[in-house]
């Protein structure tokens, strides 16, 4: 149970490639309020980067013995984590926040799981949020041809958009839109000289959840899309939460106005990312609990790996429902919402 | 065969089709999920506990006491009693409590069954 977090915090900068992470590094990087920034390249080879923080990791994956790709442990970056803390013992200036800049081709769930799970890196580190670069000059037709750009969209809390100088307005807002449509919880800025305020903007401790969970955004796109995002009985399968152009990304908020059993919904959790974890991109949600009346639990998970529970000392805002911010691979909403149905009444 | 007989038979063949499929996510997994197998069947005391608690609620009651003679409470297994009550056309089952049990059965199970495969389809086209 976290109150407070004093872990310090871990941006993954992702995009696919050349859609201009090291450019936009750069520039954030040269900011002074950046300065006590640490950053991990996940590549091996020439970097483009020129900073005192340095640290490399190559593409070093761990398979464990039962064969889950998805339980693939990045040894590479638990390795480089460790070497950064071997640097900066002892060292008077305090290390404020490492960013991750992955290779553009990266499936971004096992960083987010070795942030999540691997002990030696979680007591040290909390992922704060996953930045995406998102070029667009090419952005759509990435996003058409490669599911890996799909999903780095998918898991983003923020989206950058580079080369927007490049594209007309209408260019650039087709792209926002179809961004939206993958994933309408996630800020999107374009890349400039204020871009930099994402990464510096100083996070309350415990981090502010309603930023982090922007589930109104999910929900007004539920609305946009003819499916008010409260309790229903219509009895049928459909498939309006599903995006445009084929892709099989879902994004959807998940509700309920009373409160529900703590119990039942960790079963439940357990059932979805047993039967169906590699599809789910990113879950997180904010919960209330019969068991704990005034202290909602926050959730988040990528895939079948789920951050421990914390217990929140109070609710962050007037809005006492439960809301659970589902982005998934082909698991509609129906499924979800009918499924928790059967566990949020159970006793323990 | 009553129209309702036959949707109960259907989902009694979904059931036995998908209840005892395991879904195992594999051992010495660091993510702390290793070793975890599940079958739906897991799931069953679950679902008829949800079940028999929406009966109660909503005042369902021929529907309530077949899932009570069928399905007893703080007992193991009794989906594929109920189910086979439901399909056997001399079963003498009451028609309103039949209806409104297949339809919750008809979409939790399929809701399972298309998360448990993908793409299982319920009783119903």
């Amino acid at each position: 149970m976290i109150e407070t977090d004093d872990r310090i915090p871990v941006t993954v900068l992702t995009g696919f490639l050349g859609s201009g992470k090291t450019t936009l590094l750069n520039r954030l990087l040269a900011r002074p309020a950046l300065r006590d920034t640490a950053v991990i390249i996940n590549e091996f080879g020439e970097v483009g980067l020129d900073h005192h923080l340095l640290e490399q990791s190559a593409e070093d994956m761990v398979l464990l013995s039962n064969g889950c790709i998805c339980c693939t442990i990045r040894g590479d970056l638990v390795e480089a984590f460790d070497r950064l803390d071997r640097r900066l013992a002892g060292q008077a200036a305090p290390l404020r926040r490492v960013v991750i800049e992955t290779t553009g081709l990266a499936d971004p769930a096992p960083i987010l799981h070795t942030l999540m799970s691997e002990p030696a890196v979680a007591c040290r580190y909390r992922l704060d949020h996953v930045a995406t670069t998102v070029d667009a000059c090419n952005g759509v037709d990435t996003l058409d041809r490669q599911e890996e750009a799909v999903k780095q969209v998918a898991v983003a809390d923020l989206l950058v958009l580079t080369k927007t100088d490049l594209v007309s307005a209408g260019q650039a807002e087709a792209l926002l839109r179809r961004l939206r449509e993958i994933n309408p919880g996630a800020d999107a800025v374009r890349a400039g000289k204020d871009d930099g305020d994402w990464l510096a903007a100083p996070r309350g401790r415990p981090p502010d959840v309603r930023r982090w969970l922007r589930a109104e955004a999910h929900e007004a796109h539920d609305d946009a899309r003819g499916h008010p995002a409260h309790d229903h009985d219509h009895g049928h399968t459909h498939d309006h939460d599903r995006t445009r152009h084929g892709d099989r990304i879902r994004s959807y908020v998940v509700t309920r106005d009373e409160p529900v059993s703590w119990a039942g919904v960790q079963r439940w959790l357990a059932m979805l990312s047993t039967l169906r974890g590699p599809d789910l991109l990113r879950v997180k949600g904010i919960v209330n609990v019969i068991e704990h009346p005034g202290r909602p639990v926050v959730i988040h998970g990528v895939q079948h790996v789920f951050h421990p529970h914390s217990f929140l000392p109070a609710w962050p805002d007037d809005d006492r429902r439960t809301r659970i911010v589902f982005i998934t691979r082909d698991v509609e909403r129906d499924l979800v919402d009918d499924t928790l149905r059967i566990f949020e009444h159970r006793q323990a | 065969m009553r129209p309702d007989a036959a949707r109960a038979a259907a989902l009694l063949r979904l059931w036995n089709d998908v209840a005892l499929q395991h879904v195992s996510m594999g051992g010495a997994c660091a993510c702390g999920m290793g070793g975890v197998t599940l079958r739906l069947q897991d799931f069953e005391r679950d679902i008829l506990d949800y079940l028999r608690d929406d009966a109660g609620r909503l005042g369902e009651a021929e529907a309530h006491a077949l899932l009570a003679c069928h399905a007893p409470a703080g007992h193991e297994g009794g989906m594929v009693a109920v189910l086979a009550a439901l399909a056997d056309p001399a079963g003498g089952a009451p028609a309103a409590g039949a209806a409104w049990l297949l339809g919750r059965l008809d979409r939790t199970l399929s809701s399972f069954a298309r998360l448990h495969g993908g793409a299982r389809s319920g009783a119903l086209p």
